[in-house]
């Protein structure tokens, strides 16, 4: 290596042998073109190597970004999967529900409404494909407006559910006596010869005659609002107020069994058959008032229930955590 | 510098002369390049180190913008899970206050291949030899199979007659199985809120869904009531088979009409006892009531069958 070993020569002037120096001028030359070509050759290097290799680094972030996108597309499944799930919600509400309990559908234009202007976001510019951020973000947008009106509508729904439901456990809808007893229809709704006057009068119930003693169940959930006793008119007598502007009465009864105030179940004993009041034998006054007006109680009963159906109703009323039990079964 | 350059030798204390030729000029200038090169190499490292290309620094910020996008993305998204949550919660409360049971998950995954895999898998032949030795014995059975033999010999002869009139659609178009709320058998009463026998399948629909004959026969029955069933049809279908449609609004068809298969027969309605808009409908084999489910075969594929029988087995309550 001669590149670092100190190099002499022979000085004709002085003849002397003397160590080779350079003067400031070529040491700056030199210097100057060792740093041009090392700069530009350094800065050339770079780019090609920039153009075609990826460095170390850069690797790394690509890396990160491929995660950061595979997070977002998971996302924007996830985000899928609850579109559908809103969708199936929104068929179960508008066509079940809101079927069922009578409502209107909730119109399309406010399931959409809120959809348009999207906010663009400027900062998305400087991503590449900014799309699919877009997408997403634009999906959640839309789906937690539906997801608002979905949890309204179903709140409501709920609420009519509930009603619903109570509406169909006060109404009444049974036969104030068990099938299992005998027991005949002497006397419908409307105009009738009275037995006392023998003239044609409103008949504002249905008599039912039957053994006295025989259970007499009300027909809806509600409160007792009268339970007195009268030598006139309808004698011993119960009133039950069901809400929803149904009162029924039972009158001529034997027993009351209840008091002012009470609570009744569908099916529980709020009496029995009697002959008190302005009776010309034993048998049961029932009575249906809606809002106020009297109204035919062949109408809030359906016989369609078996004597045994219409004991496990009634013994519900008194237990009310039994099972449903099948009836069929329990009678084998 | 022409003269030549002496390099001192400090073994013999002689300065010797350099090799100056070509050779040695081009292999100086080959190791300042080197040297040059190498240099110009660790720069670019050392300044990588401290410093982003420029598409390091664009992926970088990318990635920062995507991350805090992302961050505020899913914070909302929780919420909308959170709130999304709360409605399926409140959709299975109401589910369970108006049928007494829990709703039916709509992606079913009843593996239906799974109940035909069998019959698939069993080549042809097999098939046929099967059938054909059943066949044989069935009809090489005692006298009690006789009979039965012949009832089908019949049954095969009037074929033609026969399938138009058994009912084997659904009464109201419900392509996608969302309609039908409860099935045959043991359903808890909506009113009386204790078990009884429901002989039918209840569709649940609006006022106003048009109601279509299932088969072909004469309209046996039209009757208007406010009790019980509500507006009714009853077509007579022959061969045993009667078809009953209630709770109806409208009835489009008087007793006597001949209707085909598909016939607007009227509307679903809310008549009779029954607590929610629906239809009513039965099917009677011989004056007894069986199981509708049967008696879709025409329009439903294996998968909607097995869907539909789970949905009508699921629903705990009927609407009357």
């Amino acid at each position: 290596m001669n590149l670092f070993t100190r190099k002499y020569y022979l000085n004709p002037d002085t003849l002397r042998v003397e160590r080779v120096r350079l003067n400031r001028d070529q040491k700056i030359r030199f210097g100057v073109i060792c740093t041009v070509g090392l700069i530009s050759l350094a800065v050339l290097m770079r780019h090609g190597f920039e153009r075609n290799f990826p460095t170390p680094r850069q690797i790394i972030y690509e890396k990160e970004n491929t995660v950061l996108r595979s997070e977002y597309a998971s996302m924007n499944s996830e985000l899928h999967e609850v579109e559908s799930q809103l969708s199936e919600l929104r068929n179960r509400d508008d066509l079940f529900y809101r079927a069922i309990l009578s409502l209107e559908p909730i119109p399309s234009s406010i399931r959409e409404a809120g959809t348009g202007g999207s906010e663009t976001n400027i900062h998305l510019r400087s991503i590449r494909e900014p799309g699919m951020v877009m997408d997403v973000s634009d999906r959640i947008r839309k789906i937690s407006n539906r997801v608002d009106i979905q949890s309204n509508s179903l709140v409501n729904v709920y609420k009519e559910a509930v009603t619903s439901q109570q509406f169909l456990a006060c109404r009444p809808s049974i036969n104030p006596i068990s099938p299992a007893d005998p027991t005949w229809l002497t006397s419908s709704y409307g105009y009738r010869n009275d037995p006392f006057t023998h003239r044609r009068m409103a008949h504002n119930g249905i008599d039912i005659a039957g053994r006295i003693g025989t259970d007499i169940h009300a027909t809806g959930n509600g409160t007792v609002i009268t339970a007195k006793m009268s030598r006139y008119g309808y004698g011993r007598e119960v009133k039950v107020d069901h809400g929803f502007g149904f009162i029924t009465i039972y009158g001529h009864l034997e027993d009351i069994n209840v008091r002012v105030g009470q609570k009744v179940k569908r099916g529980e004993v709020v009496g029995t058959l009697g002959n008190t009041g302005r009776s010309t034998g034993p048998h049961l006054h029932y009575e249906v008032r809606k809002n106020g007006h009297t109204v035919n109680p062949m109408y809030f009963f359906y016989e369609n229930l078996t004597s045994d159906e219409y004991t496990v109703l009634a013994s519900r009323a008194i237990f009310p955590g039994s099972p449903y039990q099948p009836v069929a079964m329990s009678q084998k | 510098m022409a003269s030549s350059k002496f390099k001192f030798n400090p073994e013999d204390l002689n300065y010797d002369k350099l090799d100056d030729s070509l050779g040695a000029r081009i292999w100086r200038i080959v190791i300042y390049v080197a040297a040059i090169v190498v240099i110009a190499v660790l720069l670019n490292v050392i300044y990588s180190l401290f410093f982003d290309t420029p598409r390091e620094r664009q992926i970088r910020r990318e990635n920062e913008l995507l991350l805090e996008q992302y961050e505020s993305l899913s914070e909302r998204k929780q919420m909308v899970d959170t709130v999304m949550q709360e409605v399926q919660r409140i959709d299975k409360d109401i589910y369970r206050v108006i049928f007494d049971t829990e709703p039916v998950e709509s992606r079913v995954d009843s593996d239906v291949g799974h109940t035909y895999k069998n019959l698939l898998q069993t080549s042809d032949e097999k098939i046929v030899a099967v059938t054909a030795s059943r066949l044989d014995s069935m009809i090489g059975q005692d006298n009690k199979t006789a009979p039965f033999y012949d009832v089908l010999m019949v049954k095969g002869a009037n074929r033609s007659e026969m399938l138009p009139a058994i009912p084997a659609i659904q009464p109201i178009e419900n392509p996608d199985m969302t309609l039908i709320a409860s099935g045959y058998g043991y359903r808890i009463h909506p009113i009386y809120k204790i078990s009884k026998l429901h002989t039918g399948i209840d569709f649940s629909a609006p006022v106003g869904t048009p109601i279509y004959a299932t088969g072909d026969g004469v309209v046996e029955t039209a009757t208007r009531s406010a009790r019980g069933l509500g507006n009714r049809i009853v077509i007579d279908h022959g061969f045993g088979y009667k078809t009953l449609y209630a709770c109806m609004d409208e009835l489009n068809v008087r007793s006597g009409r001949t209707v085909k298969r598909g016939d607007l027969i009227g509307t679903v309605g809310d008549t009779g006892l029954s607590v929610a808009p629906h239809l009513h409908y039965e099917v009677h084999l011989n004056g007894e009531p069986v199981n509708p489910i049967n008696y879709f075969f025409l329009e439903l594929s294996p998968k909607d069958y097995d869907r539909l029988i789970l949905i009508s087995m699921m629903s705990g309550q009927s609407f009357d």
